[in-house]
């Protein structure tokens, strides 16, 4: 199934190739930043980012109504062959663990490692189950717009899209790459509190 | 029989105002008003550095007691309202741009929650979710173990919350000590006690 994410990188959207991010353009701050990381200036390996996306696909297809699974899935395929299978509030806290491998990365530098094709996990412990995803590659798009509970969502700004699968009938918590990082939660102040992970070097 | 039919009687008659000691009171939202004359300074000035563009979308809540007396208020923002005119995110003290939400979960400036005042307009405690957030959510406060006029607890419940479905954060509870409302010891996005 084509997603929108799938699309975004082929040939004649080249939008992971593009500036990514068009926030970031806009905002002094991010670009100060981004002129200070050397990643920033790093091309994107197109193999790298079709293989994310590929592979994120695919864990949507194989654990549609399990976060922690879909996620497993692509840590296991992208990043560590032998990563045992976690929920997602033990996956969160074994990233927290000193020599785990795993730093806490912002959402900005978060999209753009997934524009370099590498593996970012976004989670927030919650009491029962918690909640993990894939931010994706690609160009950022407005959050909401879908329909939940008879309400369409407001948007709340640009963000990286996201690969995220749930048990639960929150729609939101469903993409394939056509929602973004913020619709899971889908509310400012609980996403402020989603932490972004990597495995990627620092740079 | 008639002595216990009286005697029975005359327990119903007394049960009403035993149980009325010891109300849990849930918050009306649709009780929630804008001050009338605007939002007195002192009460702005609870609202933090961006209290001048958050004042006109504060709301005044009454908590009553069980003889109808306001014995609290909740001083809430109409974060709906305030995220549609764009006046609700600032990232270090300016007015976020509305499109970069990554600057917005890295950078953004709190947003004050409710605030518990006295009917004095005495801060006394903060409850941990917004009322009116431009998000899902469906917010409940209850208001429970009740000692004379004043609740001793004051509970939060969120439904319908997006992929985190219902939680309840830890109760506020009044710590005579501190004077004040003070949440126990728990998980943010808690499990929600069983209803009796």
């Amino acid at each position: 199934m084509p997603t929108p994410a799938s699309s975004a990188s082929s040939p004649t959207s080249p939008a992971a190739a593009q500036v990514p991010n068009p926030g970031a353009a806009q905002n002094p701050n991010a670009a100060a930043t981004q002129s200070q990381d050397p990643n920033a200036a790093k091309a994107p390996d197109p193999a790298a980012v079709q293989n994310l996306l590929t592979t994120a696909h695919k864990a949507y297809t194989l654990f549609p109504n399990n976060c922690s699974g879909s996620v497993h899935y692509v840590i296991n395929q992208l990043v560590d062959p032998d990563a045992k299978y976690l929920l997602a509030n033990q996956l969160l806290a074994s990233f927290e663990v000193k020599g785990s491998g795993w730093r806490k990365v912002t959402l900005e530098e978060a999209s753009r490692l997934a524009d370099q094709g590498q593996v970012v996990v976004g989670g927030l412990v919650e009491a029962r189950h918690g909640h993990v995803v894939i931010v994706l590659p690609g160009k950022w798009k407005s959050s909401g717009g879908y329909t939940a509970r008879g309400k369409v969502m407001p948007h709340t700004g640009q963000y990286p899209l996201v690969m995220s699968t749930a048990l639960g009938d929150w729609p939101g918590a469903k993409s394939d790459g056509d929602k973004t990082v913020f619709d899971p939660w889908g509310d400012r102040k609980t996403f402020q509190k989603v932490t972004f992970w990597t495995k990627a070097p620092a740079p | 029989m008639k002595r216990l039919w009286l005697a029975l009687m005359v327990g119903l008659g007394a049960m009403p105002s035993a149980f009325a000691k010891a109300p849990t009171a849930k918050l009306d939202l649709a009780t929630c008003r804008a001050p009338a004359s605007g939002l007195p300074e002192n009460l702005a000035a609870l609202l933090g550095e961006h209290a001048k563009t958050y004042a006109p979308y504060a709301v005044i809540c009454p908590v009553v007691n069980s003889r109808g007396v306001e014995v609290l208020k909740i001083l809430a923002l109409r974060e709906d309202e305030a995220a549609a005119a764009n006046h609700l995110y600032f990232i270090h003290g300016k007015p976020w741009d509305g499109v970069n939400g990554a600057l917005l979960h890295d950078a953004g400036d709190p947003v004050p929650n409710p605030i518990v005042l006295t009917a004095g307009d005495k801060a006394v405690g903060t409850l941990p979710e917004p009322l009116f957030s431009d998000g899902p959510g469906d917010t409940t406060i209850s208001f429970g173990d009740w000692h004379g006029d004043m609740p001793g607890r004051i509970s939060t419940r969120v439904d319908n919350a997006g992929v985190l479905q219902t939680f309840c954060p830890p109760p506020l509870v009044w710590n005579a000590a501190r004077g004040r409302y003070v949440a126990l010891p728990g998980e943010e996005f808690g499990a929600c006690p069983k209803q009796p």
